[in-house]
């Protein structure tokens, strides 16, 4: 069976509506910004800075910096562990080899 | 720098000037950018009074981090970027304080059409008397639309942007931003087919 012809008078016509509707967009005409907004806008940055409070201690030291100063701290602190290790087994030699006699300098005043 | 130095017609000079945060070249941003951020702001929020308001935001928001902005892109598509998204901020403010009810937060976006829940008083001073109703209509089924779809829909059929910009502003490919409005037109007979039949057309 065939649908009413009011019906589908109906459909049709809903259907052009929302086609009018979904196009009509351009319509829309584009409006001036209201007057003295930029004055406002102007004026609040203005109260905004002024008011700004003053940046906290070492505002620059951001997460990223972090990381590298720990980075560099950790670095700093193998080398230095390092240096000490190395001179301090020189010493320990040096020590070890004097309380048993193998020092070069004894060596040395022995042959003398 | 004076506004009239010729080194202002460079934007990097430009940028850098603002980045100075000289008061002249913010100054000229407000008279070049104005208009395009209010109507964006309006086409989002069709409010004269809130899209001022967000207008205001919007160049307040560019003056505070226009520091971190590294020119990837044009500056009017940045500006674009802030509108689009501060306007998204206050429908969804707007929205959480209008949405009452048990009921309405479960049923969420299907809920019919219903002008009341509109998250604020229709009044676009550039919507001609007799379309006023039409287009309210209109803005209430956008609204209904998930956020994606709605940006790509409003900044094409509403601002008049080509996809390529609007692709450049959301940094969606060509491709996506079509099949988005593709989706929101579908979408949006579906809401106003529904409307019209409760309506009694």
């Amino acid at each position: 069976m065939e649908p009413p012809i009011d019906d589908m008078n109906d459909k049709k016509n809903t259907t052009q509506i929302i086609d009018e509707l979904l196009d009509s967009n351009s319509d829309i005409k584009k409006v001036a910004a209201p007057p003295f907004f930029k004055e406002r806008v102007l004026r609040e940055i203005s109260a905004n800075k002024e008011n700004k409070e003053p940046q906290p201690w070492m505002y620059w030291m951001t997460p990223k910096f972090q990381w590298m100063a720990l980075g560099l701290f950790v670095l700093l602190n193998f080398a230095v562990l390092y240096y000490y290790n190395t001179s301090s087994q020189e010493k320990e030699l040096e020590t070890f080899a004097s309380s048993y006699g193998f020092a070069s300098s004894e060596e040395t005043s022995i042959l003398k | 720098m004076s506004v009239n130095d010729p080194l202002f017609l460079n934007e990097l000079q430009f940028l850098e000037a603002l980045k100075a945060q000289n008061r002249e070249a913010y100054a000229k941003l407000l008279d070049d950018y104005q208009e395009l951020v209010f109507n964006t702001c309006l086409s989002f929020v069709p409010n004269s009074e809130d899209a001022q308001d967000i207008a205001q935001e919007v160049f307040i928001e560019v003056y505070n981090s226009v520091s971190k902005f590294r020119g990837k892109s044009k500056l009017s598509t940045w500006i674009y970027r802030i509108a689009v998204n501060k306007s998204l901020e206050f429908i969804r403010r707007k929205s959480t304080k209008k949405r009452f009810g048990f009921m309405q937060s479960l049923s969420g976006n299907d809920m019919p059409l219903d002008k009341t829940s509109y998250f604020t008083e229709f009044n676009h001073p550039g919507v001609l008397l007799e379309q006023k109703e039409q287009q309210e209509t209109l803005f209430n089924a956008i609204n209904q639309l998930p956020e994606a779809q709605k940006v790509v829909f409003t900044l094409h059929r509403i601002d008049g942007l080509s996809y390529k910009e609007i692709s450049e502003i959301t940094g969606r490919s060509i491709s996506s931003v079509e099949s988005l409005l593709f989706r929101a037109k579908k979408k949006l007979r579906q809401i106003l087919t529904t409307y019209y039949k409760n309506e009694g057309r």
